[in-house]
């Protein structure tokens, strides 16, 4: 029989016992470093699922895709101006100030090459793009023209435009290329860049305007610098107002956007050949080709 | 496999690293460094040009052309090739085995900084721009496999210098 412990004894272990759970227990918790790795991996990776999750969620119902995008009714009243209307305002004295440019016209696809450079915040551009569009849409089609106006804080501030940002155009006559060099929205007081132009661009560029002025626009032979009107007769207008208004030709807008249309149309169709006859042969064009620079 | 020890002789003193931590983030910091570049070099000249679709859903140049290409106007593509070149240095076989807490406490910190500035460019592509450029992503797949390799190797690496278990 086993000698029994005296009651002195007894508590003696029990005490040691305790203190000994006790240090055990104050000991600090070892953290496992590979479950806090995990536990950061699965963290990042939850909150990118989260994003595209969300963005997924988001988008299903993809009716905001177009914003931004021109009304489809500035558009058909830009690009179905009857030739009546081009006809009646002819050539007109005043605007303009296109010249002549020598070289090799730019071809893409065996197709002669527009260029435009401008930007989104320049009113000057953005008065310049009404003729450039109605002019372009005789011979082709645009798709996805964005809506736009010039920056606020310049001159001519807000003109009504649009913007060739995403914009397409399809032509069996001619290659457009477009370049937004920047918005019109200063970030950190600059405007944020756009859109670059290549190296042929530039090219261009240094070749016949080094000062880099914008609108710059190439047209083979002929070369358009700066607005060819006032962008002030645009002021206060929306973009309905205006393409209502340069189809009803007792307007300013339609003598200067029409008119300097029917000047673009005929330097064009010094680049096509006279091809498509149907708008290079009109009396408003034939008139406007009189008054190209020699 | 560790691949070193202060004690073995013939091996470089320091931390105990797993070979596989150490060649799994240098090959990532090559292929970050060679994308970071490439978008760098697209982003200051004009004759080179991203090889990747322009329109739709995939759109570098949308993406590398936004104002959110910046941050504090300084070209994110510059920052990504900064960001790789400091990775390279905190990714060397000498770094990985220092025992300084700096190096160490560096690398996890430049770690979490790359994460988070992916989750913010994946918030501003998705959000913000509505279009994914897929260099970029390739920066951002890179950079949080590179996140990846760096915790779960300190994470191995104190397991074993502390003999506590490591999974």
């Amino acid at each position: 029989m086993a000698n029994p412990k005296t009651r002195q004894q007894r508590r003696a272990t029990e005490r040691e016992r305790g203190e000994r759970l006790t240090s055990r227990s104050q000991q600090p918790k070892q953290r496992n470093p590979m479950l806090l790795a995990i536990g950061g991996i699965v963290g990042l990776l939850v909150v990118i699922a989260a994003l595209v999750g969300a963005k997924l969620l988001q988008s299903s119902p993809a009716p905001a895709k177009k914003t931004g995008l021109a009304p489809a009714s500035v558009v058909q009243d830009v690009s179905t101006v009857p030739a009546s209307t081009f006809d009646t305002i002819g050539a007109v004295k005043g605007i303009g100030g296109m010249t002549k440019i020598g070289g090799t016209p730019l071809k893409e696809g065996g197709k002669p090459v527009v260029l435009y450079i401008g930007a989104e915040y320049c009113p000057f551009c953005a008065a310049e793009r009404w003729p450039l569009v109605t002019a372009l849409s005789r011979f082709g089609t645009f798709t996805n023209l964005g809506a736009t106006h010039s920056a606020t804080n310049d001159v001519y501030p807000n003109t009504p435009t649009f913007s060739f940002k995403n914009a397409k155009y399809a032509s069996k006559y001619l290659a457009l290329q477009t370049v937004e060099l920047y918005g019109n929205r200063p970030v950190n007081g600059q405007y944020p860049p756009l859109q670059r132009p290549t190296a042929q661009q530039n090219a261009l560029i240094q070749k016949h305007d080094p000062k880099g002025t914008i609108p710059f626009i190439y047209m083979g032979n002929y070369l358009q610098l700066d607005a060819s009107y006032n962008p002030q007769i645009l002021a206060g207008m929306s973009m309905q107002q205006v393409a209502h208004a340069m189809r009803d030709t007792n307007t300013d807008q339609s003598i200067a956007i029409l008119g300097t249309a029917n000047q673009i149309t005929a330097a064009l169709c010094a680049q096509t050949g006279g091809q498509p006859g149907n708008v290079c042969s009109t009396p408003g064009v034939t008139a406007a080709a009189a008054h190209l620079p020699k | 496999m560790i691949a070193a020890s202060a004690t073995d002789a013939g091996r470089p003193p320091g931390r105990p690293v797993p070979a596989w931590v150490m060649g799994a983030s240098a090959i990532l910091v090559v292929i970050g460094l060679a994308d970071a570049a490439y978008l760098t070099v697209t982003h200051f000249t004009t004759t080179v040009h991203l090889a990747c679709s322009g329109s739709g859903t995939i759109d570098c140049e949308k993406v590398t052309t936004s104002p959110q290409a910046y941050i504090l106007g300084i070209p994110v593509a510059v920052l990504g090739l900064v960001f790789f070149v400091v990775y390279a240095g905190l990714s060397t076989p000498a770094a990985w085995r220092s025992p300084e807490p700096l190096v160490r406490y560096a690398r996890l910190a430049w770690a979490i900084g790359g994460v988070c500035t992916v989750v913010y460019l994946i918030y501003a592509e998705l959000f913000e721009i509505d279009a994914i450029c897929l260099w970029c992503s390739l920066v951002h797949v890179v950079t949080i496999a590179l996140f990846v390799v760096v915790v779960v190797g300190e994470a191995l690496i104190e397991g074993v210098s502390s003999g506590a278990p490591a999974g």
